[in-house]
C-alpha cells in the first residue's frame, strides 16, 4: 500500500483522495463514499451571494459564510488576479464553481440572479460599491468603516433607504450572542455594573512591517491608477492613507468605540484626543491614537478612554471594559479576556450565579459554617465569567442575522443607519487629533 | 540522543508565536525585507487555521465539533476537512497508534485546565457503543457527529498542516530557499542547498535534500501528552521519534505515532514509501532506524 498522500506534499481533500480512501477507518473517522453521491446541491430557496473584495477582511468573512446553511456562491470580485484566485480555489474547495471578476459593474452586469453582495474593499470603496448595489435592488452586507468620508457613510444610509434594501454593516459584535448577553442581561436586566460611570477598551497591536506582495503578481500600472491607487505599495497597504482610510483609529478603533455607543445607550456628546504619526517612516496616519468621549447617559455624566497602538502589543489583546459603582464588566470577542468583577458594596450576586447570568470561576468558597471560620492558605477573589460560548467564526453569527433578515426572519442588528449614528463619533477624532482641541459634538452629526 | 538542523549561511529569520509555540522561518533568496513582508503573510495565514484548527480556542471548528450532539452535522473548514482526512489516513496507516480523538485523555494527563468552552459539554453518554467519531461530508463542507465522547485534537498534524499551507504560500511569493520551523518539532524545508541534521550517541551527519520535511515527537517538554488508545496494547512508549515525509502534517503525525509503535510496526510503515524514515530512541538510550534516508 502506498501512503494516499505520499504525493501530496500539501494535504487537501478532494474528490479523487476520497475515492481511493473511501469507507476507510481510521481513529474514530469515517472517510464516507456516501458524500459524493450527494454533490453540493444548492437549496431551492439558496440566496445567491458574490463576494467583492477578497484581501484580509474578505476572506475572514468567506470563511465564516461557509458555516452558513442555505448559501449559493455565484461571484467574487478584486482587482487582483491574485485574490480572485484565492476565492474562487477556497470555495471551489468548498464546493462552490464561481465566477471571477476583477470589476464590479461588469459583475453587476452578468451576474442577474444575486440577491445579496458581502462588500469588503477598501474603505474608500465601500460607499460607490454599496450604493451601485443597492441601486442594483440587492441586499449588501458592508464591512465598516461604512467609509473615508463623513458624506459617504451618509450616502449609504440614503441609498440604503431609496432602495428598500438592508444594509447590514460589519460591526460583528453588535451580534456576537456574549456581548448581547453583557448589555441585555448583565448591564441591563441584572445592573450587576449598578451605575455604569467610565469605559476603558484598547487595542493593541505589535509593530508590523508594510505589507508586500508577490513579485509575479503586479497589478498592471493602469489598472491600479483606474481604482484610485498610486501604486501597488499604496494598494497593498491602502489602510495608511489619507485618501484612502481613517487609519488605525477608523479600522480598530470603529469596533470598540462602537461599543462605547452601544453600550451607553447613547452618543458622545465630546472627544478629545491626541497621537501622532510619531514612529512609521512613510504611513500617512496616526500609528497612535488616545481618546477621551465623553457621554450623557440616562443614568448620569459617563467618560470612556479609547487607545488605540500600532507599535507594541503590550501583552496583546483587545477589549472594552465597562466601570460602574457596583461592577464592571470586561468584554472581549477573546473569552479569556472576558471577566466580570464585583465590587465590595454591591449586593450579593449569588443570585445571578444560579440563573447562569455569571459564573463563578477561579475559587469556590466553602460554604460557611455558622461561628466557624475557616482557616488555610490565602484564598483568591472570587472572579465570574459570563457563561456563554461562541463556537464558530467571530463574524458568521453577525452575517447569519444579514442573511436571516433577507429571509423575514429576523432584524438587522446593525443597519446602516445605526451604524451611522455610531461611525459618526469616530469620524471626529482624528480631526480632534488634528486640532488638539475637544470636538463637541452637535445632534445633527449623528443624524442623517 | 539529539537531533540538530544545522542552517545554511545568509538567512533572514523571521519568528512568529502561534500554536502555544513559537515559529521561525529561515529564508532567503531574496532581499530581507520581501523575505520579511512574505512571512507576514504566512504568519497571519498560520493565526488564521489556528483560529480554525485549535482545540483550545473557543470559536474553532475543533471546538464546534467537540461540542456538538451526537447525530449532527458541523459544518468545517476545508482546512480541518483535510486535516480530518489526514488523520484517518495516518490512523490506518499506523495500525490506530495515531489517534485524534484523544483530546480529553489529553488534557487530563498533561494535568491541564479543560477549555472554557468545553465545561459543559457532557461526559460520553453510558451505553454508547465503539464506533467511528465522525464521517467527513467533504462536498457539503461538513462533519457528521456520529457518537460523543472522546475529544478530537489534531495537535501537531494540526501545526504540520500550518506549515505546509505556509510554505504553499511562500511558493507563490516564489520563495524557494528556506526551512520553516514550529516549535522545533515541525520542520519544512523549501530548497536550498547545506542542509544537514546532526545525531548524537554515536555522531553522525545526515545530509538533507533541499525540501525536506521533519516531524519531531518525544517527552521533554510535555510528559505524558501522547496517549495510546489502541485497546490491548500496552506499549512502553519511546522517549524521542524523528520521521522524515513528504509533507510536515505527516511527518508530525506519524512521529506522534512512533513513540508508540515496535520495530516491526515501524518497518512496515517506511516499507510503504521511500520518502518515509523513521528514527526512533527509546529511553534507555537505544535506538532504531527504519528507511533508506536514515539508515
Amino acid at each position: 500500500m502506498t501512503l494516499p498522500l505520499a504525493s501530496a506534499p500539501t494535504p487537501s481533500v478532494d474528490r479523487r483522495e476520497f475515492m481511493r480512501t473511501s469507507l476507510l477507518v481510521g481513529g474514530g473517522i469515517l472517510l464516507g463514499a456516501p458524500a459524493f453521491l450527494r454533490a453540493q446541491t444548492p437549496r431551492a430557496d439558496a440566496l445567491q451571494v458574490a463576494i467583492v473584495g477578497l484581501g484580509v477582511q474578505g476572506r475572514i468573512l468567506l470563511d465564516a459564510m461557509l458555516g452558513i446553511p442555505g448559501l449559493n456562491f455565484r461571484a467574487v470580485c478584486d482587482i487582483w488576479s491574485f485574490s480572485r484566485t484565492y476565492g474562487q480555489n477556497r470555495l471551489g474547495k468548498a464546493g462552490f464553481k464561481v465566477a471571477a471578476y476583477a470589476d464590479i459593474e461588469d459583475m453587476l452586469a452578468k451576474e442577474k440572479s444575486l440577491d445579496a453582495v458581502i462588500i469588503a474593499t477598501p474603505d474608500f470603496w465601500h460607499a460607490p460599491h454599496t450604493n451601485l448595489c443597492l441601486k442594483a435592488g440587492l441586499h449588501v452586507y458592508c464591512e465598516k468603516m461604512m467609509s473615508n468620508t463623513i458624506e459617504g457613510a451618509r450616502s449609504i444610509v440614503r441609498t440604503m433607504r431609496e432602495s428598500g434594501k438592508l444594509c447590514q454593516i460589519g460591526h460583528q459584535r453588535r451580534s456576537n450572542p456574549r456581548y448581547r448577553h453583557a448589555l441585555d442581561n448583565i448591564i441591563k436586566k441584572a445592573r450587576l455594573p449598578g451605575r455604569l460611570t467610565n469605559a476603558n477598551a484598547q487595542w493593541n497591536r505589535a509593530v508590523t512591517p508594510d505589507a508586500g506582495w508577490p513579485k509575479n503578481a503586479e497589478i498592471p500600472a493602469d489598472v491600479l491608477k483606474k481604482y484610485g491607487f498610486k501604486d501597488m505599495h499604496q494598494f497593498r497597504n491602502w489602510r495608511w492613507y489619507r485618501d484612502l482610510s481613517g487609519g488605525p483609529i477608523s479600522d480598530l478603533g470603529a469596533h470598540q468605540i462602537d461599543i462605547f455607543n452601544w453600550f451607553f445607550q447613547s452618543n458622545p456628546t465630546s472627544v478629545i484626543a491626541s497621537g501622532g504619526a510619531d514612529y512609521y517612516k512613510g504611513r500617512e496616519w496616526y500609528d497612535n491614537v488616545m481618546a477621551i468621549f465623553e457621554y450623557t447617559t440616562p443614568e448620569g455624566k459617563a467618560r470612556a478612554f479609547y487607545q488605540v497602538l500600532t507599535t507594541t502589543s503590550a501583552g496583546g489583546g483587545y477589549f472594552e471594559q465597562f466601570m460602574g459603582d457596583e461592577g464592571s464588566v470586561k468584554i472581549s470577542e477573546n473569552p479569556a479576556l472576558t471577566k466580570v468583577y464585583r465590587e465590595d458594596r454591591a449586593p450579593d450576586w449569588e443570585k445571578w450565579v444560579e440563573l447562569n447570568y455569571i459564573k463563578k470561576s477561579a475559587y469556590v468558597a466553602a460554604a460557611p459554617t455558622a461561628g466557624k471560620v475557616d482557616v488555610r492558605e490565602t484564598a483568591p477573589l472570587v472572579a465570574y465569567e459570563l457563561p456563554i460560548v461562541l463556537d464558530k467564526p467571530l463574524h458568521q453569527p453577525h452575517l447569519e442575522n444579514f442573511f436571516a433578515a433577507i429571509r423575514g426572519q429576523a432584524t438587522l442588528t446593525c443597519d446602516a443607519a445605526h451604524a451611522f449614528a455610531s461611525e459618526a463619533a469616530i469620524f471626529q477624532v482624528n480631526p480632534a487629533v488634528a486640532a488638539r482641541s475637544a470636538y463637541d459634538y452637535k445632534p445633527s452629526d449623528f443624524i442623517v | 540522543m539529539n537531533f540538530r538542523l544545522t542552517l545554511p549561511a545568509g538567512l533572514t529569520a523571521c519568528t512568529h508565536a502561534a500554536m502555544a509555540t513559537e515559529w521561525v522561518f529561515h529564508l532567503g533568496g531574496h532581499d530581507p525585507i520581501y523575505l520579511r513582508q512574505a512571512a507576514t503573510e504566512a504568519f497571519a495565514l498560520i493565526d488564521q487555521l489556528e483560529g480554525n484548527l485549535s482545540f483550545y480556542r473557543e470559536s474553532s471548528d475543533v471546538t464546534r465539533l467537540n461540542r456538538a450532539a451526537r447525530g449532527t452535522e458541523v459544518a468545517v473548514s476545508p482546512d480541518t476537512l483535510a486535516c480530518l482526512a489526514l488523520a484517518a489516513e495516518v490512523a490506518h496507516l499506523t495500525g490506530g497508534a495515531f489517534d485524534a480523538f484523544t483530546g480529553r485523555a489529553s488534557v487530563a494527563a498533561k494535568g491541564q485546565e479543560i477549555p472554557l468552552s468545553l465545561h459543559d459539554v457532557p461526559n460520553p453518554i453510558a451505553g454508547d457503543q465503539p464506533g467511528p467519531m465522525v464521517r467527513l461530508q467533504p462536498e457539503l463542507g461538513r462533519v457528521h457527529k456520529l457518537r460523543a465522547g472522546p475529544w478530537l485534537d489534531l495537535g501537531a498534524l494540526g501545526k504540520g498542516y500550518a506549515l505546509d499551507q505556509a510554505a504553499a504560500l511562500l511558493a507563490e511569493w516564489e520563495i524557494t530557499t528556506g526551512c520553516l520551523i514550529a516549535g522545533g518539532s515541525s520542520l519544512r524545508g523549501l530548497g536550498g542547498d547545506g542542509w544537514s541534521l546532526e545525531i548524537d550517541e554515536p555522531r553522525s551527519v545526515l545530509p538533507l535534500p533541499g525540501k525536506f520535511c521533519l516531524g519531531a515527537s518525544g517527552f521533554q517538554y510535555q510528559p505524558g501528552h501522547i496517549i495510546d488508545s489502541r485497546p490491548n496494547f500496552a506499549v512502553q512508549p519511546a522517549a524521542r521519534a524523528l520521521v522524515l515525509a513528504p509533507s510536515a502534517a505527516l511527518a508530525d503525525a506519524l512521529s506522534t505515532a512512533a513513540l508508540l509503535l515496535n520495530t516491526s510496526q515501524l518497518t512496515q510503515l517506511t516499507a510503504q514509501d521511500p520518502r518515509i524514515a523513521s528514527l526512533v530512541c527509546t529511553s534507555s538510550g537505544q535506538s532504531y532506524r527504519q528507511g533508506a534516508p536514515f539508515a
